[in-house]
């Protein structure tokens, strides 16, 4: 945005970087660059001291966004956020520590080069970048179970202990499950009879749930009686949680397959619901409220059973209690006036989280569930017509941060000029680097912070997931003159995010092909696999590519 | 404002900050190994000891949390401090020997041997991975476990955990290199049941034939 006023903060660490990099330089070029207000150089920008000048300086020079060109945002961004006066989508990192001056000691002039490009990334990135809007709902506060034997009344009766309103469902005529004649005399009985007459369970015995619609916090759960003694009849219920307890699988249970699908849930190979689980960091996904427990879950005996219900209570307590359910993932949404209703991004989604909506008069409308959407970026690289976007990562501010990447070329720093190191004169290659913050980039930013050195003519771009790898942004990047690039991304099963690096793989493979028929040599472009805690490796594979797209 | 002084030089900083602040905006070096920037100060590995000369005795106090007192006299570098920070480095070199980072600091300060038993473990229980996890993260997939000479970074129960999100910010942040992600998700490929928040792998039922479970229980079922 034209009118965004930002304000750049330069650290020097210390001295850890400023042993390396010319931070002097770094503030004189970057105060040139398009669309920043202000620039200032500090001794340490995260110190009560430094966040307190940033904060004092906001007001004073109209500041709305800031970049802080320091360390990995991995490990300081949060610091950041928690403490300056600006809101923590318009604070970007530009790596120039661990992506720069520990990487490239023994280069520090293009180091520097390297850090004034990481900034006018920042800058170009964020100059472009909308806050998100906050995504929330209320959680309706009573609970579904499902199953009615051990599990499902142990979690039942947890609950509704604790005075949350419990709808227990059962397939059977009776409560018990799989329990035997004596096991139901000793003991478990006395807890049949607490279900049973309990104030805050409802217990629906020969039930089955038939559908599950609303979204979290709020699923509307059908329920169908099934007994002979009265046919038909379906009731509904708003509920904020439900404990799938439906005991271990049997090869005779028809119904299983069909709850998975209406929740959501993975079943294994057994037949087993392994637990609802995301790879992400808490804030950045809406708890579902679906807990699974006992023998659903895993061969459990009696007691295991219990403890495993007894923590999903509490888990689908804590989630009810709450009353709200919030989604700090930058969601995706879709223009209605762009959407084709072609379905294509429906299931791309690794989270089920797009469906087609039917509309009047026109084709049908993709809609994303904002609280199932954790911000991949699968459908905005899938959609044919770019109707979908993020507030974060958008086109636009990938597209800025590749210009910003490469422009420099022929601006500001004049380090690719520099006669190589071989003797022979002219310019440098240029290699794109994007890395899945998972494992691309955090093994960069690893191989930093372990000193490890790799080509100075790299360009990093830290993206949330390989499915955002865009072959648009790719085509764009070698359109602007990028000699390479390179793209890291999570092992095949490794993805938090489902499978966006089975995606990627596809994408890429699809692309090379392209770009091969088009008489562009293929190898300038490459995906592998890295491991986040193996910065050798990455250092390895990147070296070796820089080499190859050197000698083409 | 507070003024103290740090090495005979005068030093203003606002009220709360800590003697290491303090030092660091007068560029004196005091070396740390537990400290970090974006998490709460934890002072537990000693490094960065400084001497209180006119205040509780002289004693020694931890920089990275002591805060800052009007006309507090500071010492960084007087005996009593390398004494104390020699010791510490000579401890940490014998439990982590072969970390560089230690072995450089150990060799600012002198130290070229330890005189104990050298462990081959890069581990200097400075807590900050778990600290990361926890303040950075927000997942609190590892704590530090046991006491004395037992203690170390675990998960629950020792049991490889399902908590952890795999991102890494442990390995980040280790000063030491000493932790990887396997060592906190065991991670393993097909045939793992991810039961209740920890895998673990499984077989055949011998007993029925059909069923799948965990490789622990097998034996007892059998029996």
């Amino acid at each position: 945005m034209s009118d965004a006023k930002l304000g750049l903060f330069i650290c020097d660490c210390g001295g850890a970087i400023s042993s390396v990099l010319d931070t002097a330089c770094l503030e004189t070029c970057a105060r040139e660059l398009p669309g920043v207000a202000f620039a200032q150089r500090l001794n340490y920008s995260c110190s009560p001291d430094g966040i307190e000048t940033i904060t004092t300086a906001c007001p004073e020079q109209r500041i709305d966004r800031v970049v802080v060109a320091g360390c990995t945002p991995r490990l300081m961004s949060r610091h950041l956020q928690q403490s300056l006066p600006v809101a923590g989508d318009l604070i970007e990192l530009a790596d120039i520590r661990e992506g720069c001056a520990w990487v490239h000691q023994d280069q520090p002039e293009q180091a520097t080069a390297k850090a004034l490009d990481a900034i006018a990334m920042a800058v170009a990135r964020l100059g472009l970048r909308q806050a998100r809007q906050p995504i929330s709902g209320q959680v309706a506060p009573a609970a579904l179970v499902i199953g009615g034997g051990v599990a499902g009344m142990t979690a039942a009766l947890t609950l509704a202990n604790a005075g949350q309103p419990v709808v227990l469902v059962e397939r059977e005529a009776a409560l018990g499950g799989t329990l035997t004649q004596a096991q139901r005399r000793n003991g478990v009985a006395g807890r049949i009879e607490q279900v049973t007459h309990h104030p805050n369970i409802e217990v629906a015995l020969n039930s089955q749930v038939s559908d599950v619609s609303g979204t979290v916090g709020r699923y509307k759960a059908s329920l169908t009686h099934s007994g002979a003694l009265r046919s038909g009849g379906e009731r509904q219920f708003d509920v904020g949680a439900i404990i799938v307890a439906t005991g271990a699988p049997m090869a005779s249970q028809p119904g299983a397959s069909v709850l998975a699908h209406l929740l959501g849930i993975h079943q294994d190979q057994q037949g087993f619901y392994p637990e609802v689980r995301y790879r992400l960091r808490p804030e950045s996904y809406a708890e579902r409220g679906i807990y699974v427990c006992g023998a659903a879950h895993n061969p459990a005996d009696q007691r295991e059973t219990e403890i495993q219900a007894i923590s999903a209570a509490f888990k689908a307590l804590r989630h009810l209690r709450a009353g709200q359910v919030s989604n700090g993932a930058p969601v995706a949404s879709v223009d209605p006036a762009l959407c084709t209703g072609c379905a294509n991004c429906v299931e791309p989604c690794p989270f089920d989280a797009i469906a087609m909506h039917p509309r009047a008069e026109a084709v049908d409308l993709a809609g994303i569930d904002p609280m199932l959407c954790t911000g991949c970026g699968n459908c905005v690289v899938v959609c044919p017509v770019k109707a979908i976007s993020q507030p974060i990562d958008s086109d636009a501010q990938v597209l800025a941060q590749i210009e910003a990447a490469l422009r420099s070329a022929d601006g500001l720093s004049a380090d690719r000029r520099v006669t190589s190191t071989n003797g022979a004169g002219g310019e440098r290659v240029r290699i794109l680097v994007f890395g899945c913050e998972w494992s691309g980039h955090a093994a960069a930013e690893l191989a930093g912070a372990n000193r490890l050195g790799y080509p100075v003519e790299t360009r990093l771009i830290r993206l949330r997931c390989s499915a955002r790898f865009d072959p648009i942004h790719i085509l764009w990047a070698l359109y602007n003159g990028a000699d390479g690039v390179f793209l890291g991304a999570c092992a095949p099963g490794d993805c938090h995010y489902i499978d966006g690096n089975r995606h990627a793989q596809e994408r890429i493979a699809t692309l090379s092909g392209l770009l091969a028929a088009n008489g562009f040599d293929p190898r300038r472009l490459r995906l592998e696999w890295i491991v986040p805690d193996d910065p050798h490796d990455f250092v390895k594979k990147v070296s070796s590519f820089t080499e190859l797209v050197a000698k083409l | 404002m507070i003024t103290l002084t740090i090495d005979g030089q005068e030093v203003q900083v606002k009220e709360g900050r800590t003697i290491l602040e303090a030092a660091r905006q007068q560029g004196i070096p005091i070396p740390t190994l537990c400290y970090h920037e974006a998490l709460a100060p934890f002072a537990a590995c000693r490094m960065c000891l400084v001497e209180l000369v006119n205040r509780r005795n002289g004693a020694l106090a931890p920089a990275c949390a002591y805060p800052c007192e009007e006309g507090l006299v500071v010492r960084t570098d007087s005996e009593k401090v390398r004494r104390s920070r020699r010791m510490t480095i000579e401890l940490l070199l014998a439990s982590a020997a072969h970390v560089p980072l230690i072995q450089a600091m150990a060799e600012d300060l002198g130290v070229e041997a330890p005189r104990y038993s050298t462990e081959p473990d890069r581990c200097i229980l400075c807590g900050l991975c778990v600290r990361a996890c926890d303040e950075i993260v927000g997942v609190h997939a590892i704590s530090l476990v046991n006491r004395g000479i037992e203690k170390r970074v675990s998960p629950p129960f020792h049991i490889a955990s399902n908590a952890c999100i795999e991102c890494g910010t442990c390995v980040l942040i280790c000063p030491t290199g000493a932790i990887t992600l396997a060592d906190i998700t065991g991670k393993n490929g097909g045939g793992t049941v991810h039961a209740w928040q920890s895998p673990f792998d499984a077989t055949d039922c011998q007993v029925c034939g059909s069923y799948y479970q965990p490789s622990q229980l097998e034996k007892e079922v059998a029996r």
